[in-house]
């Protein structure tokens, strides 16, 4: 995991494939606006993965669905923009729009059961936009979706291609997720906790399923998960989201090694260790996350948050560098590792967890 | 399937043995003598003894239904009374003439009806929609008689374009033939039209949000495929079993339907069973209309294990 950051040259700016910038998304009038997602920005170089991080209802499926423009019944981009290979996604005409999904932005869903259609066969839903779309002959696209599910793992591709989703175990159906979101060669790959309905042995399968595939096929990744654990092996960068904030970014190993949110610090204390002595409990977040429905001043952590200060509960800290490189950012007036710094290697090893 | 199908074909029996059975004391419970229709008020009391004797109307009742089955099942549905020849010929010379009437109306109603339903949920509360719902609440609050009176009045009567009478000889043409069913199928369609739209509208809605849609449009599959190709197909199976059983109403419908227009159809014919107490006519027109209902609800699951590949593991 140390050899990450060498590998991808933070220092050295490339320009982004994908690069969302103070996207907020809302849904219900106008007046009385939800906001499920607030100001978000990220960059996404060609190759590069990108992991955002944070418990059911951050705002992390809102936010990719919105970088694909397909948002809900009700729900509209109320801010910031989308650019896709230098293209504004949201100016983009229904038909242009097409082409970028699928070609450009593809998505791997998260149920995989729901994901696919149950009165199609999996050859024929595979199929579909490469006969419609890419050209190419009915024979063809078979021969290609044999050739996918056959990249992805399933034995017997050419007999699958014959199946319907419910005669397949819930890892199969994810690796056909993943085939037909491959099928038409994307740029970028948006895995949306691509693993939530699976074994944990089959998800360490499907996480790896991907990255090799993300480095086969030159793609750039951004793996949404609640579970850090699963984005530790693979991503470069990695953003926490908070109740539809980005609350830290930084690489991999800054998060891991130097986190500076209280609320990173809690996902990661919160992960189990192989080395923690037997019945040693795990530490849970003390609290519930937060209703969307109801505003939070200030800092949205700061109920749960053990080190809130006064100004915490008054405006909302703005986005801090730790590092003159302007690579890690996070949203806190304290930070707590100078704290722990400060109190010494017992308290520092704490926020340190992941790392064993 | 085919076992599936065998299973069901045996299921009839019952059925038909339950609608004999409700047929024919039903109209026994009709009051009046039978011989006083037969033979007139003034007929003698020897005349009628005579006439009980040889209908067997002297036997007991389940002696009377136990004859009657025994005769259905060498294919004897009795002798009609206000036709004067064997009811299962009188059935059979109209059922195709009811048929070709109800096929019409179906294949209208299901085609228009699915295509307003989908139509409208695409875009739910819209102007469009809501139109449909006041076009569907008209069709449905309408009596189909009424609708046929009004339909004469105007195509027949003030506009003159459409004949609206009676069914013209085979010899006359494809398109005479075409404008004597017009009037006649729509009026037997409009009921129908309004319930396939509006369960095609909620079934869609009810599957177009759903996750392998979204899946779909992220693969950049286009909004006309993904009605046709996704939702559609899974909002078929409950479309279908509105349209099975609107196909029962509409041979029942075709009553009142046939009797404005005077097509010569089995409606028609029970119509004038009814109304000249022909009770073999009305017990035979009867029992044929619930194993049409019957056997449309066996085609229904046909399809619908076709729609729906998750039922055939079963």
């Amino acid at each position: 995991m140390t050899g990450k950051t060498q590998m991808t040259h933070p220092a050295q700016p490339v320009e982004p494939i994908l690069s969302v910038d103070g996207l907020s998304v809302s849904y219900g009038s106008a007046r009385q606006p939800l906001n499920v997602v607030k100001d978000v920005s990220f960059d996404v170089a060609p190759g590069q993965v990108l992991g955002i991080v944070g418990e059911s209802g951050s705002g992390k499926s809102q936010t990719v669905l919105a970088v694909l423009q397909l948002l809900a019944e009700g729900g509209r981009i109320s801010g910031g923009q989308v650019r896709f290979e230098g293209a504004e996604l949201q100016s983009l005409s229904q038909r242009r729009m097409r082409k970028v999904r699928g070609q450009g932005i593809a998505l791997i869903s998260q149920d995989a059961l729901s994901s696919l259609n149950p009165s199609m066969k999996i050859g024929r839903q595979m199929a579909e936009p490469l006969i419609a779309y890419d050209g190419l002959s009915a024979s063809a696209a078979r021969k290609r979706c044999t050739e996918l599910l056959d990249l992805v793992g399933i034995p017997a591709p050419a007999h699958r291609l014959e199946s319907y989703p419910h005669e397949l175990s819930g890892g199969m159906r994810q690796r056909v997720l993943i085939a037909m979101a491959i099928s038409r060669n994307p740029r970028v790959l948006i895995a949306d906790e691509p693993t939530t309905a699976l074994d944990v042995t089959i998800q360490a399968q499907i996480i790896n399923l991907i990255d090799d595939l993300r480095k086969e096929l030159g793609m750039a990744l951004v793996l949404i998960t609640h579970d850090l654990g699963v984005v530790a092996g693979i991503a470069d960068r990695i953003s926490v989201m908070y109740a539809g904030r980005i609350v830290e970014t930084a690489t991999t190993d800054q998060i891991f090694a130097a986190s500076r949110h209280p609320y990173t610090r809690a996902l990661l204390s919160s992960i189990p260790k192989p080395d923690q002595p037997r019945g040693e409990r795990l530490k849970p977040i003390p609290g519930l996350p937060v209703d969307p429905r109801e505003d939070v001043r200030g800092c949205a952590f700061n109920p749960r948050c053990t080190h809130a200060l006064a100004s915490c509960t008054e405006s909302l800290p703005a986005m801090i560098a730790a590092e003159d490189d302007g690579q890690h950012l996070f949203r806190c007036p304290v930070d707590p590792f100078r704290l722990a710094e400060a109190e010494g290697p017992r308290a520092r090893l704490q926020g340190n967890g992941g790392m064993s | 399937m085919f076992a599936f199908i065998i299973r069901r074909l045996l299921q009839i029996i019952p059925v038909i043995i339950g609608v004999t059975i409700a047929t024919f004391f039903l109209t026994w419970l009709i009051p009046g003598d039978p011989t006083n229709v037969l033979l007139g008020p003034g007929a003698s009391e020897e005349s009628r003894e005579r006439l009980r004797d040889s209908l067997g109307l002297d036997q007991s009742l389940v002696t009377q239904y136990l004859i009657y089955m025994g005769n259905l099942l060498t294919g004897d549905l009795g002798q009609s009374i206000s036709f004067s020849s064997p009811v299962s010929e009188v059935l059979f010379r109209r059922m195709g003439n009811t048929a070709l009437l109800a096929g019409a109306a179906i294949f209208v109603a299901s085609v228009a009806g699915i295509a307003a339903g989908t139509w409208a949920a695409l875009r739910p509360g819209s102007f469009r929609d809501r139109g449909l719902t006041i076009v569907v609440l008209f069709l449905n609050s309408m009596p189909s008689f009424w609708l046929g009176l009004v339909l004469i009045l105007i195509f027949g009567l003030h506009l003159r374009v459409l004949p609206v009478s009676g069914m013209p000889d085979p010899q006359s043409g494809l398109l005479t033939l075409l404008a004597h069913m017009a009037l006649p199928t729509i009026t037997l369609a409009a009921w129908s039209l309004a319930a396939i739209a509006r369960m095609t509208r909620s079934a869609v809605l009810e599957v177009i949000n759903n996750d392998y849609v979204r899946t779909a449009r992220s693969r950049g599959v286009s909004e006309a495929r993904i009605v046709l190709f996704h939702a559609l197909p899974n909002a078929i199976p409950a479309v279908l079993t509105v349209i099975g059983i609107q196909m029962g109403f509409l041979f029942s419908g075709a009553v009142l339907t046939e009797t404005v227009f005077s097509w010569p159809g089995v409606g028609l014919a029970m119509f004038q069973a009814i109304s000249s107490r022909d009770i073999p006519l009305i017990q035979g027109g009867i029992l044929m209309l619930a194993l049409i209902f019957v056997l449309i609800n066996l085609i229904v699951d046909v399809l619908y294990v076709y729609f729906n590949p998750k039922i055939r593991l079963n």
